[in-house]
C-alpha cells in the first residue's frame, strides 16, 4: 500500500464522526477531496455525496457506498466531582470500556478516562462486564465548568491513535468504516476520467451504526443510481472466533451471496475479481448482510447492489486491525467496478428490465 | 386557545393506532382556522399547510394522534374478551383500568387472579364488558374491535396535570398552539402541521407524510421520559424545567444544526429549556429524518412521568415552552430555497 493511501486511512479514521455528527466533518472532507471530485455535497441527514462525472451524456450512474459514521458515546449527565455519565452510540465493545482513553468533543476538546473498578474490589462480580450506562468518565474538572464545556448530548470518541504493526498491518480506531471510505475515495479519485464507465457517486453515508434504516436510504434516494456497491468491514478471523462467521485477514476482499443483494451483479463482480486477479473470498449471508446493502437494495424502485467486505479484527474497539494486502485488493476492485464496460452495458439505464 | 382546555377535549377521544378517525375530525376542526389547506393522506395523517411566499424552506411540524390500546382477538364462552396489545403496553400499569371501545362500549381490563404482576402479558388479561355470554358479547363487540384505557386529564398542584393519553395529545395541543401563534406571521417558509397516525406501532404515519411533503426541516413534538422519579435511570431531564431539546433517543440522533438553533433561540428569548438524551423509546423524528431524501430533523419533547400508564404526568409550563420555542424556530429558519 502506498503512503498516500495509508495517510488517508489514518486521517479519515481520526476525524470525529460519531453517528449523528457526520455533518461536522464536512470541512475536512472538502479539504481533502475537493481537488479530486467535481462536486461534494452534504445532505439534510449528514450524508456526504462526492461526485465524479465521466463527461459523457447518457452514461450510467454508479454508486459506491461506505458509511462514514462511527460508534462512540454521548454525555447523558454531569455528575459531582467532575464525572460524566454517558451512553453508547452504536454497538460499543463493552469489553474495552473500562480504563479507556476518550476524547470529549465539547465546546472545546477534553480528554477523559473511563472509570474502572479495580480487581481488588470486584469480588464476585469479576466476570460481569458493566454496561456503558453504569460507568463514568473521569475528566477531573469542576462540575460547573463541565456544564459549559460538555453539556448533555456532547459526543465522545475513543482517543485516536494509529500505528503500523510489524508485517505492515494497520491498527487504530474507526477503520470501521472510514478505512473503506478512504480506500474507495482513493480508487475513484485516481481512476482517469476517460476510464470511468459512468458518473460515479461516492456516498459516505451517515447513521449506519445506529439507525434501523440508515442514512444510505435518503442518500441513495437522492443519487438514484443504476447499480451500486456497498463496502463495509467484515469480521476477520482470530484463533478464538468461529471460522464459519469470519474471513481470513490478508485473504483479500469478501463478496457476499445474499437474498438482500443482486445475484447477477455479485456474480459479475466476482468475475471481475478473477479477471483482474484480485484476491477475494465468497461468504454466505443468507437473509441479511448486516450492512447497508439490504436497505439500499430497496430504495426507490429498487437498486441492484453488490456487498463487499474488508477484513478487520477487533471490531468496535480502539485498536481495529486491517491488512494492507486487503486494502490494496479493495482499491483495485473499486477501480475495476467503476471502469467495467460489462457492468455499464448490463445495468446502465435499464433498471426496468431487471428481473425482480 | 387554552392549552389545557384543548388537551381535555383531545384526551377523551379513543384513537388507537390505525383507528384515528374520531380525533382526526376534531383536530381538523381545530387546525382549520390557522391553515390555508387541510387534507388527509392515504394512511390517515392529517396534514395542514400554511403557505409561505414560495421563496423559503419547507418545514414540517409533527405530533402523533394515535395511542396504544387493545385489539379484541377472541371472545370466551363467558363473554370475556381476550385482547392483543397495540403498541408498547405496560400490562402492570394497565391492570384494573376502565376501558372503552371505539364505538363507546365500556369495559374493565383485568388480569387473572393467579398471575404475578411481574409475569403479566396479553395472555392473562381480559376485558369484562358486563355481559353474561359470548352471544350477548357478540351483539356489542366484534373480533378486531379496538379498546383504549378511558382517557381524560385532571389538574394536580400548580401547573402539573395527570391523566391519559398525554402521549401524545399534549404534543398535539402544543402543535395547535404553534399554528395559532404563526397564523398572522408573514413567513417565507411553507409550514406543514402534521398529526400523524400509527406512531405507537413503529412511527409509520410520519413516513408517508414526510414522503409527500419532502421537508427541508422537521420538528417532532412528543413526550419523553424523565430522571426525576424514584428508580429512574440517570437522566438529566425533569418536569417543569422547560422544553426538552432532543439530542438522541433509541430511534434517532437529531441534526446538530437543529439542536444548536433550538438551544440558541431558547437562550435568546428566555424560554426555559433542557437538553434531552433518552436512552429508550423512539419518536416520529426518525421517520421524518430518513424518508425520501431525508430532512434536518429535531424534536421538542415534553417531559412526562409514568409514560404509557393512565396517570401520565406533565407540567403545562413545559408544553407552553415547547410551543413558544417551536414558534421562534420556524420564524428564524434560514431564508431562500
Amino acid at each position: 500500500m502506498n503512503e498516500e493511501l495509508k495517510r488517508d486511512i489514518f486521517e479519515l479514521s481520526g476525524i470525529m464522526s460519531v453517528s449523528g455528527f457526520e455533518s461536522l466533518a464536512t470541512e475536512k472532507i472538502r479539504e481533502r477531496y475537493q481537488t479530486y471530485f467535481d462536486e461534494i455535497q452534504v445532505d439534510a441527514v449528514g450524508n456526504h455525496l462526492l461526485r465524479r462525472s465521466c463527461g459523457r451524456t447518457d452514461a450510467p450512474s454508479i454508486l459506491v457506498d461506505a458509511h462514514f459514521d462511527e460508534i462512540g458515546m454521548m454525555v447523558t449527565k454531569i455528575c459531582e466531582g467532575g464525572f460524566l455519565r454517558f451512553t453508547s452510540v452504536g454497538g460499543l465493545s463493552q469489553s474495552v470500556l473500562q480504563g479507556a482513553d476518550v476524547v470529549i468533543y465539547g465546546t472545546r476538546t477534553l480528554r477523559g478516562i473511563i472509570t474502572s473498578t479495580p480487581p481488588h474490589l470486584r469480588g464476585d462480580s469479576e466476570d460481569i462486564l458493566p454496561e456503558a450506562e453504569e460507568l463514568l468518565i473521569d475528566v477531573g474538572y469542576p462540575e460547573e465548568e463541565l456544564e459549559k464545556i460538555a453539556p448533555v448530548g456532547t459526543p465522545i470518541g475513543f482517543a485516536p491513535r494509529y500505528r503500523e504493526l510489524a508485517g505492515g498491518a494497520l491498527a487504530g480506531k474507526s477503520f470501521d468504516n472510514k478505512a473503506c471510505g478512504a480506500i474507495a475515495a482513493y480508487a475513484i479519485a485516481h481512476t482517469p476520467r476517460e476510464n470511468l464507465a459512468g458518473d460515479v457517486t461516492l456516498l459516505l453515508s451517515a447513521f449506519e451504526e445506529t439507525s434501523r434504516i440508515g442514512g444510505v436510504a435518503p442518500g441513495a434516494f437522492s443519487a438514484n443510481p443504476d447499480y451500486a456497491m456497498v463496502i463495509d468491514v467484515n469480521l476477520a478471523r482470530v484463533p478464538h472466533t468461529p471460522k464459519s462467521e469470519t474471513v481470513p485477514l490478508r485473504g483479500g476482499v469478501s463478496l457476499a451471496w445474499s437474498a438482500a443483494t443482486h445475484r447477477e451483479l455479485t456474480a459479475m463482480t466476482k468475475a471481475l475479481c478473477q479477471e483482474k486477479e484480485i484476491p477475494h473470498v465468497m461468504v454466505a449471508a443468507p437473509s441479511s448482510t448486516g450492512t447497508n446493502s439490504p436497505t439500499l437494495n430497496l430504495v426507490g424502485s429498487g437498486i441492484p447492489v453488490v456487498d463487499v467486505g474488508l477484513p478487520l479484527r477487533n471490531m468496535h474497539t480502539y485498536y481495529e486491525v486491517i491488512a494492507p494486502e486487503d486494502a490494496d485488493a479493495l482499491c483495485r476492485l473499486v477501480q475495476a467496478f467503476i471502469e467495467s464496460p460489462a457492468l455499464a452495458e448490463r445495468f446502465g439505464g435499464r433498471k426496468e428490465e431487471l428481473p425482480t | 386557545m387554552n392549552l389545557y382546555t384543548t388537551l381535555q377535549k383531545l384526551s377523551v377521544l379513543p384513537s388507537v393506532s390505525g383507528r384515528e378517525d374520531g380525533i382526526r375530525a376534531l383536530l381538523s376542526e381545530l387546525i382549520a382556522p390557522y391553515a390555508d389547506e387541510v387534507r388527509v393522506d392515504n394512511l390517515g395523517n392529517l396534514i395542514a399547510k400554511k403557505r409561505g411566499t414560495g421563496e423559503g424552506k419547507t418545514v414540517m411540524l409533527c405530533a402523533h394522534m394515535d395511542e396504544i390500546g387493545f385489539l379484541v382477538n377472541f371472545i370466551e364462552d363467558s363473554g370475556l374478551l381476550r385482547v392483543a396489545p397495540i403498541g408498547g403496553i405496560n400490562f402492570a400499569a394497565s391492570a384494573f383500568s376502565e376501558v372503552v371501545s371505539e364505538s363507546g362500549i365500556a369495559g374493565v381490563l383485568v388480569p387473572d387472579g393467579k398471575t404475578k404482576p411481574a409475569d403479566y402479558g396479553a395472555n392473562c388479561f381480559a376485558i369484562d364488558i358486563g355481559v353474561k355470554s359470548r352471544k350477548e358479547a357478540e351483539r356489542k363487540v366484534k373480533i378486531g374491535d379496538f379498546f383504549v384505557v378511558r382517557g381524560g386529564v385532571r389538574r394536580l398542584a400548580g401547573k402539573r396535570i395527570t391523566g391519559s393519553p398525554l402521549d401524545d395529545r399534549i404534543g398535539c395541543a402544543a402543535l395547535l398552539a404553534v399554528a395559532e401563534n404563526l397564523w398572522q406571521e408573514m413567513l417565507s417558509a411553507d409550514v406543514y402541521y402534521v398529526f400523524s397516525v400509527q406512531e405507537e406501532v413503529g412511527c409509520r404515519g410520519a413516513m408517508t407524510a414526510t414522503f409527500g411533503i419532502a421537508p427541508d426541516y422537521a420538528l417532532c413534538f412528543d413526550v419523553t421520559g424523565t430522571g426525576d422519579v424514584p428508580g429512574a435511570d440517570p437522566m438529566a431531564c425533569a418536569l417543569g424545567k422547560g422544553a426538552a431539546v432532543k439530542i438522541k433517543d433509541r430511534s434517532v440522533i437529531c441534526h446538530p444544526e437543529v439542536v444548536t438553533s433550538l438551544c440558541t433561540l431558547a437562550e435568546k428569548h428566555k424560554i426555559p429549556y433542557q437538553r434531552e438524551v433518552l436512552l429508550y423509546g423512539g419518536t416520529d423524528t426518525s421517520s421524518m429524518q430518513m424518508t425520501g431524501s431525508g430532512s434536518r430533523a429535531g424534536a421538542l419533547s415534553i417531559p412526562c412521568r409514568y409514560i404509557h400508564s393512565r396517570v401520565e404526568t406533565c407540567d403545562m409550563g413545559d408544553a407552553e415552552a415547547c410551543a413558544r420555542l417551536a414558534t421562534e424556530f420556524v420564524k428564524a429558519l434560514p431564508e431562500g430555497k
